[in-house]
């Protein structure tokens, strides 16, 4: 379970200002809001990127003043943009990210090969990342941020650059490990996924949260003319 | 049938060489250990210099591994193909001044004539992985099955990644097509001195230069690893200390294997002198790590995985130092010991202080 309580901070092109809310086990969270609304600058302050200036974050029974490293460890972040190491192979990054977990090497063989399974990786897991397409570095992004079963799974824009196939496969790992009993942070402007996913959905706007609940709920509070996120958002956000 | 039993020999050796450069650690020095003792045996009756010893195995090891990657490297071709680039190697390999000058070199009992043979064999190492890249399909951008022949399928036996970090740090040199380009450079230079081409500069000119210039690159590819990867993956339970330490090991073994062996064969460096070096760097780096950890952050995370294991890697290495110090190994070999202690100290199992096993608490 995630816990997030009052939550300030702020980064060159993005604050946060008071946020709220839980993401209990096995439930997947959106976070939706126009660019620069603060959702990045989220992920990344969940992930232990960011400086906190004020509030509270507890997963599960550990609280991010007292327990930072424990809270770090469980919790996998798919950073926006992804970069990695292009010298290494897939495969490669995938091991060395794997040992710094101290996952034995017959638990990393095995967690690479479930996870190239899942996300149709094949012989590109062996290529090296400074010639992958950005579809392939997702998902080894991807693959990268949950090679250690983590149970807080924090993935900013995770179904980008990827075709309908490649959503699919994404799709279907995070229902996975919502599944298994992780909880999901889902940073994203892609509003038919986050619609497809999501039990819950928030949406933040200049670093506020304005909306919190389910797609009905947020539809009954907004009154919105067309039942849909995007027309949630176009009722409190206005148009473009 | 010829077209499918080449291509059975080629899936074979594409197996085989897979498994050969596994990097199977312990396999790979325990047969090391084995050739050297075999070799020390056969060569140790004429020369008596250990350095001179150990430099000539390893030159000798070196001249077979490049030509077997050679070979590796023609059996991806067509097969009529590599066959015929296989006859011209063995014609021109037969028939080079070049090649005849560098066997007398590996002849010779002298410290001199082995360092300028291992210059030049590892530039050779930088020719033929150069070719590798090309031949891998890099520029047409597919997917290179075997990256520099390097490219293992499985996990390394890391279990703190300390160790795999040394490995890719290895790797990050290796593949750095300026790294090779320099590489190739020095050693085509030196060709030409020991071919007695008129090339402006002395030996020592070329050496130091060509060794400061690989120094500069080393640092300048290692260095922004560690803020790279902790901040594409700000929750992996190590700091940047610790990954800098790794890759300090990692700068330390490439140019300690270059220059050290060239100080120690040009300007005389002594067997003592390269150990109070060795050991001075050592200590240094040390007890910078160990007030690191002083910190509550930093003993929180861990870098050895506990104070005992500390004081087991002290004692050990000063165990490996009073060792080398009664029987007054050479330097070169001094450095492959203390180079070898490292990666075991590094790539042993460490009880990590936090687990990415989640509790039952959950």
């Amino acid at each position: 379970m995630l816990k997030v309580q009052d939550l300030c901070a702020r980064s060159p092109n993005e604050t946060l200002s008071g946020i709220s809310f839980e993401v209990p086990n096995g439930q997947i969270l959106a976070v939706v809001g126009r660019s620069d609304s603060g959702k990045h600058l989220l992920g990344e302050v969940l992930a232990g990127k960011g400086h906190i200036i004020s509030g509270e974050i507890q997963a599960n029974s550990y609280r991010h003043r007292t327990h930072r490293q424990k809270i770090q460890i469980q919790t996998g972040y798919l950073a926006n943009p992804v970069e990695l190491e292009e010298f290494l192979t897939g495969f490669e990054l995938l091991d060395l990210i794997g040992s710094l977990y101290h996952l034995a090497p017959k638990d990393r063989s095995r967690m690479i090969e479930s996870l190239a399974t899942a996300l149709d990786l094949g012989s590109y897991l062996y290529g090296v990342i400074e010639l992958a397409s950005l579809a392939t570095r997702q998902k080894i992004g991807l693959a990268a941020a949950l090679i250690h079963s983590p149970r807080i799974i924090i993935l900013d824009e995770p179904a980008q650059y990827l075709d309908f196939v490649g959503q699919e496969l994404v799709e279907k790992l995070m229902l996975d490990h919502a599944r298994e009993g992780s909880s999901i942070v889902m940073i994203t402007n892609n509003l038919e996924l986050a619609e497809r996913l999501a039990d819950e959905i928030i949406v933040l706007d200049q670093g506020q949260k304005i909306l919190e609940g389910t797609l009905q709920q947020l539809i009954n509070q907004t009154k919105s003319h067309t039942r849909s996120l995007k027309g949630v958002m176009e009722t409190v956000l206005g148009h473009a | 049938m010829l077209k499918s039993s080449a291509r059975y020999w080629q899936i074979r050796a594409g197996q085989s060489l897979s498994k050969a450069t596994g990097l199977d650690y312990f396999l790979v020095l325990l047969l090391g250990c084995l050739l050297y003792l075999i070799g020390r045996s056969w060569v140790g009756s004429t020369i008596e210099s250990p350095g001179v010893i150990l430099l000539t195995m390893i030159n000798v090891g070196l001249g077979v591994g490049i030509l077997a990657l050679w070979v590796i490297l023609l059996w991806r071709l067509p097969f009529w193909l590599a066959i015929g680039s296989l006859i011209l190697t063995i014609w021109w390999l037969t028939t080079s001044p070049i090649i005849s000058t560098l066997l007398e070199h590996t002849a010779q009992p002298e410290i001199y004539s082995q360092l300028l043979v291992l210059l030049t064999g590892l530039g050779g190492l930088g020719a033929i992985s150069a070719l590798a890249q090309l031949t891998n399909g890099y520029k047409s951008g597919r997917p290179s099955k075997y990256w520099l022949v390097l490219n293992h399928k499985s996990p390394l036996p890391s279990y703190s990644g300390l160790g795999s970090l040394v490995i890719m740090g290895f790797l990050r040199i290796l593949r750095d097509r300026i790294f090779v380009a320099v590489l190739i450079f020095l050693t085509l230079m030196l060709l030409a001195k020991i071919s007695g081409w008129a090339i402006p500069g002395s030996w020592l000119t070329i050496v130091i230069t060509g060794i400061m210039t690989l120094s500069v690159m080393i640092s300048r590819k290692l260095g922004p690893l560690a803020s790279s990867l902790l901040t594409n993956f700000p929750g992996l339970p190590t700091t940047k200390g610790a990954i800098d330490f790794a890759l300090g090991i990692t700068s330390l073994v490439i140019v300690a294997a270059l220059s050290w062996t060239i100080l120690f064969g040009l300007l005389g460096l002594t067997a003592t002198d390269t150990l109070w070096l060795t050991g001075i760097f050592l200590v240094g780096q040390i007890s910078i790590t160990l007030i690191a950890r002083s910190s509550r952050e930093s003993a929180e995370l861990g870098l050895l995985g506990g104070w005992w294991i500390v004081i087991i890697q002290l004692s050990a290495l000063a165990i490996i130092y009073q060792i080398m110090w009664q029987f007054n190994l050479s330097g070169v070999m001094l450095i492959l010991l203390v180079v070898l202690s490292l990666f075991v100290a590094l790539t042993s199992y460490q009880e990590p202080t936090h687990s990415a096993t989640i509790s039952s608490t959950w």
